[in-house]
Order: structure tokens, then sequence, then C-alpha cells
């Protein structure tokens, strides 16, 4: 299967693997490979869930429901490439959630409401990145300590604000973004309500910052920071800005993904996103990013997220015990984990 | 103990006796799937080794080549696992029958009803108990069920609810997270024709129909604390309550609990309500400062049996264990041993495998034409102590 594909792509010279093109190639063929690969399992499955997977409605379910680890995963992929993580991203989905409910209960008013709330969450957001990224640039502290210091106190901020209470939503806009669907004309086609709003985002982040990633010469500077940092710091390149700017990226994210389930929820709870930090990380793991920096995709993340969040639904719709749920999960990470492992090995002997 | 036991062994019974009724049906079906993908990732996993050879001529591509037929292969490998695994477990009614079964199978298995819940916390014994309720009576009427579990997260339950439409379920009952936040997932249920029942909490959420809600009656609960607390101090003291105020079962609660002792006990103070998140250890540091600001605190009221438990290792350090009467809330087995060790005065006790046999009651009768009613109290009882 992988070999048909592999060979359908012409075979570049001897000394492309050395040239950057050569390697986005490599990197193509190998997400290609993966998707391929995974449109064969999907078939399956779904003769297995007698035609309930793939149907139409269902499918726009995954999209909706791994948006928000899509994104965050996104953010966290440009984090661990320069072999950083981000742990605060959960906890970040809870306080930017709040501060924008609270923003709306606030500004009634549709258009200003909606506008200032993103303006605070997205601008929230980056601000916490930028807390994170600073001593890690500055003093050189692990991105470990001090996005775990930042986990904790944006939770605590988003009960302190709320004192534990959830805030409602009543802004149709904001609303619409988190659960509307756009072009009913063209679902009504294929028999679903339309595009969800939060497919549509995550895959505009997705391209978007696979764009950044590979054609522009930051993308290029947070792969060298992570494959060498002091390499690159001789070769000339602002380590400071670009590990600070990760960071910021991340909590960027981490606010605009607030903003899908508030709106999806209709509220902003403080308890909401506990444990989202390491989904995601599960999300750019599965998808072949390695955690020692250096490497990784965007592209292989969004296909970590879909995986994940299609064995969660695909467990659903089977009716597997929820406690079986998560030893599946554990052990697809595990599995991902140790591809990327083996084929390291694999590659360097 | 006991009841502990009880549920623990309960819980594993029924899936096996669901998988056994239709591994006649279902087995045949699965097992050529499973063993196709098992050989889908074996003959992936072999083509590495003829890569080998080729490898004086390796250009990068070949190099990317070769990476993508080992994660192929592993997970084509894994994934027939897991199918393996879950086509095992799938229970009956849980989709369509297979292409090709005879027309008496075919027929039982359309008329079946397929229930999904989604539960907001199955690691708490309160729902584990709910579940095992829900699960004896959807078998007493023939209805397939299957349990999701929230896991405290919304966010997830409203996935859940999207997973049960996809699969065409006939009826929803939800345990919610979030009293407010639940409305959207139980709109999406309403737009798709699926009744939605809801049970322990209910949906304070403005938009989203009902067919009928099941929960404790737990004002009533909060005045049998109340009066539980109130006899044993006599009538006379002062007391503090730890709270959970975000939650509105513990709202009720604690409402029914100022009420009773306002009517019935006037001579008994409330001095302070302090939130503890429903969490144990929390409410143990809570309970410290406590002891400190109120040295001659008589009582306490925790809003459920982690609050009380929490009280009672603080109370346990400070050395006032018997002189501080505590209160919780459920009744689970570790408060039962606290109870029956007389280090707790007693505790209201919910019911939860009634709430859960009364909700797919409620279900049965929408499936049958009738309209059950929008609100069913669940009335709480007390436990101080083993009978002898």
């Amino acid at each position: 299967m992988a070999r048909e594909q592999a060979q359908a792509v012409p075979a570049p010279d001897s000394s492309a693997h050395r040239t950057a093109s050569g390697l986005r190639r490599a990197a193509l063929v190998r997400t290609a490979g993966l998707v391929v690969g995974l449109a064969v399992i999907l078939a399956v499955l779904n003769g297995l869930t007698h035609g309930a997977f793939l149907r139409p409605e269902n499918v726009i379910n995954v999209l909706r429901q791994i948006a928000v680890n899509a994104i965050l995963a996104t953010g966290q992929t440009f984090v661990i490439i320069t072999a950083g993580i981000d742990l605060s991203v959960g906890s970040l989905i809870a306080l930017t959630g709040v501060l924008m409910a609270g923003t709306m209960q606030a500004h009634p008013a549709v258009a200003t409401g909606m506008l200032l709330a993103v303006a605070v969450g997205v601008g929230v957001g980056a601000l916490a990145g930028l807390v994170n990224g600073w001593p890690v640039v500055k003093f050189g502290l692990p991105p470990f300590i001090t996005t775990l210091a930042m986990m904790l106190m944006a939770r605590g901020l988003a009960f302190l604000y709320t004192h534990g209470q959830p805030i409602e939503i009543d802004n149709s806009a904001f609303n619409f973004a988190g659960s509307g669907f756009v072009l009913p004309s063209l679902g009504r086609f294929i028999g679903i309500p339309g595009i969800p709003m939060p497919a549509l985002v995550m895959l505009a982040v997705v391209i978007g910052a696979h764009y950044v990633l590979t054609q522009t010469r930051f993308g290029r500077y947070v792969y060298a920071i992570g494959g060498n940092e002091e390499a690159a710091r001789l070769s000339g390149v602002g380590v400071f800005g670009v590990k600070l700017s990760v960071y910021l990226i991340s909590g960027a994210l981490a606010g605009l993904a607030s903003l899908l389930l508030a709106g999806r929820l209709n509220a902003g709870i403080p308890q909401s996103g506990q444990g989202y930090e390491l989904q995601c990380i599960a999300a750019v793991v599965v998808g072949g990013t390695s955690l020692m920096g250096g490497r990784g995709s965007v592209g292989g993340t969004f296909v970590g997220a879909l995986l994940i969040g299609m064995l969660y639904n695909l467990m659903n719709l089977l009716a597997v015990q929820s406690y079986a749920q998560d030893v599946v999960l554990g052990a697809v990470i595990l599995i991902a984990v140790l591809l990327d492992q083996l084929r390291r090995q694999y590659l360097t002997s | 103990m006991e009841k502990l036991k009880r549920v623990k062994v309960k819980e594993r019974v029924p899936m096996r006796a669901q998988c056994s009724a239709t591994d006649s049906k279902e087995k045949p079906y699965m097992s050529h799937l499973t063993l196709g993908l098992w050989r889908f990732g074996r003959a992936a996993a072999r083509l590495p080794r003829t890569g080998l050879s080729c490898r004086a001529s390796a250009s990068p591509f070949r190099r990317a080549a070769r990476s993508v037929r080992r994660p192929s292969a592993i997970i084509g490998i894994g994934l027939a696992l897991i199918t393996a695994a879950c086509s095992a477990k799938q229970p009956p009614g849980g989709a369509q029958p297979p292409a090709g079964q005879t027309a008496a199978g075919t027929a039982a298995n359309q008329n079946q009803k397929t229930i999904g819940v989604s539960i907001q916390d199955l690691q708490a014994q309160f729902y584990v108990a709910m579940e095992q309720g829900m699960r004896d009576e959807a078998k007493r009427y023939g209805y397939a069920i299957t349990f999701a579990d929230a896991n405290r997260d919304q966010a997830r339950q409203t996935s859940q609810v999207e997973d049960f439409i996809s699969k065409r379920v006939s009826a929803i009952v939800l345990a919610p997270v979030d009293s407010k936040a639940v409305g959207p997932a139980i709109v999406e249920a309403n737009n798709a024709g699926i009744p939605v029942f809801t049970a322990d909490i209910a949906s304070t959420a403005k938009e989203g129909t009902v067919v009928s809600h099941v929960a404790s009656d737990n004002v009533q609960g909060g005045k049998v604390a109340a009066d539980l607390l109130g006899a044993a101090l006599g009538g006379q003291g002062t007391v503090a309550i730890i709270d959970q105020p975000e939650v509105t079962s513990v709202q009720d609660r604690v409402k029914g609990f100022r009420e009773e002792l306002a009517a019935k006990y006037p001579n008994i103070t409330i001095v302070a309500d302090q939130p503890a998140g429903g969490d144990q250890g929390q409410a143990a540091t809570v309970m410290d400062n406590l002891l400190q600001t109120y040295p001659n605190l008589n009582g306490v009221f925790g809003i459920n049996d982690n609050s009380a438990l929490g009280a009672v290792s603080a109370v346990t350090v400070a050395g006032k264990l018997g002189k501080i009467k505590i209160v919780g809330y459920d009744a689970t087995p570790a408060a039962r041993a606290k109870i029956d060790a007389g280090e707790m005065v007693g505790d209201p006790e919910q019911h939860p495998e009634e709430i859960g046999r009364l909700t797919i009651d409620q279900i049965h009768a929408y499936f049958t034409g009738h309209t059950p009613p929008k609100v069913i109290a669940v009335p709480v009882g007390a436990y101080t102590g083993k009978k002898s």
C-alpha cells in the first residue's frame, strides 16, 4: 500500500536529500503514506459500525470534536519542535474562556462583545505565552517548570474570577463560532446541516501554521533551534525572539481554541480544559513530532489529533466500556512513541 | 464494605452476558475484518525487509518510503487488536444487524431500542451504583444500553451526545457535568428527534427540552442532615458547613439544611460556610482553618462524604474526635465505616440504584406512549450505623 504510494512520486536525484525540497518531499511522502493507511483502516472500521462511522453527519461530528485539540496541538507543535513543552494550555482554555464570558456579560451588544471577547481571549493567551517563554529564553529555566507554574496560576485565576461558577454566554455571534454551520445549502446536498465553524477555523489554523513552519524563514529557524540551539545561535538565528514567539503562538492559539469551546458550550467554565494539555501533547507525539525537538510537522499533528478523535468516536459508536477507552488511548500513544524511536534508530543505522 | 463488593461483582457480569448473547451472531463477521486488518499489518511489516536490499541505492525518497511502511504496519496491527477487543465487547443492538442474517434475528434486533447514557463521572461510587440500577432495569424491559464516562468534562459529554446521535439511539440519558453548559448538547439531541432524560443533576440551561428528570430530593436530604446534627447536639451549639456552592444539588442540600435548622433548632447557629470543592484533601485544610478560627465549634455538615471525611481527618489530628459532631451526605462505604465506628453521627442516604431504575422506567413509559412527569423526586433516607 505504502509502496505504491511512494512509487507514484518521482525519485529526486541523489543529492536531493540535502536540500530543503528533498526534505519536504520526504515529509510529504511520509504524511501521504499515513493518510492512505488511515483510509484503508477507516473503510474497514466503517463496516464494523455498520456504516455509522463514515456517515457524513458523523464525519462532521468528529471534525467538530477534534477542533479544540487540533488547534492546541498545532501551537504545541511549534513549542515541541524547539524541544520545549507547554503544559499551561489546558488551564489557559479555562482562564481565557471565563474572561471572554465575563467580557461579553459586560458588553451585551453582539458585535462589540464578540470583538472585545476575541481580543481579550487571544490577547490574554498570547500574554500568558510571553510569561511562559520569557524565563525560558532569558534565564534558561526549563519550560516544563514555567508552563507548569502558568498551568497552576491560570487555573487558580479562572476560579478566582468566577468563584467556581460557570458564566453563561448569550452572544449569538460567539455561539455561532463555536456551534454554527456555514454553507447550509451545500450541506443539505449531502445530508448535513453544513460545515461546522470550529472545523473551518481548525483547517485555517492548520494550513496557516503549516505554511509558516515550512515556507517562512521563521519556520526554518524553529526547526534549527530544535535541532541544535547553539549551532542556530552561532549561525545568526535570533534564538531569543523565535523561542519567545513559539510560546506566544501556543498561548494565543489556546485563546482561540477556548473561543470555540466556550462558544460550543455557551458558557465560560473554570473547570474546563482539565487534562487538555496532555491530550494535545499526545496528538503531537502520535503525529510523529519528536519530543527531543528539531523534527515534526503540523500535518502530522493534525493526523494525530484526527486519529485520537476518531478513536474516541469509534469507541463510543462500538459501545466500548468507558474504562477501556483510556486503556486503548494510552496504548495508541505508547505505540506512536515507540514508532518514533524505532524509526530514528532505523534511519541512523 | 459489603455494598462495595456487590457493586463490583455485578459490574462485570452483564458485560459477559452481553457478549455471549451476541457471540454467535457477531463473531464471524467481526473476526473476518479483524483478520483482514491483521494481515494488512503483517504484510506491511514484511515490506521493510525487501527494502533493505535496495539500501545501497538509498535515496531520501526510499528512506521516507521505508519509514512509511513501519508506521502503517504497526498501526494496522494495533488497530486490528483494538477492533478485535472492541468487537468482542459490543453489546447487542448497538447498531443495525449485519447483512445475511436470518429474518428472525433481524426482526428481534430491529425492535430492540438502544439507550445511550452519558454520566459525568463514572469513577464515583454513586454513579457506578446508578449505572447498575439502569443496567438492571433496561435488561428487564429488553432495551440495549450503553454508557459513556464524561470524566467531568462538559465538552467530552457534548461529544458523547453527538456520538449517540450518530449511532441513532432511541433515547439519551444525561447526568450533566455542568447544569448550564449541557444546554447545547440537549438542543442537538432535540433537533435529531431523540428524547433526552436527566438523572441526578438537572439541566438549568434556557434552551433544550428534557422529557423527565429523576433525582434525589436534595432539599429534603439537607433537612435529614439538619435533623441528624440537631439531635446529636441536643439542639445547642455552633456548626459549620463545608460547601461546594457551584453544584445545584449541593445548593439544595444546604438550603434544606438551613431551613430545617432555622425551623426546628433555633439555638444552633451556623458560624461558617466554606467551599472545599467536594474534595477530601481540600476539606481537611478548610477544617484545619475552621478549628483555628472557631475553637468552640460543635458540629460540621459536609455536603458530601469526601467533605465529611476530610473534616474527620482534620478533627482526628486536632484530637477533638467525638467532641465535634460530623454529618456527611451519601453514605458511601468509607463514610459508613466511620459512622459504624462512631466517628461520624450519620448520613443522609441517597438511593442511586433507585434513581437509575426510575429513569429507565420513565423512558419505558415514554416509549409506550405515556407522558412521564417532568420531575421525579426520590426520597432520601438516613444512615445512622449498622443495624444490629
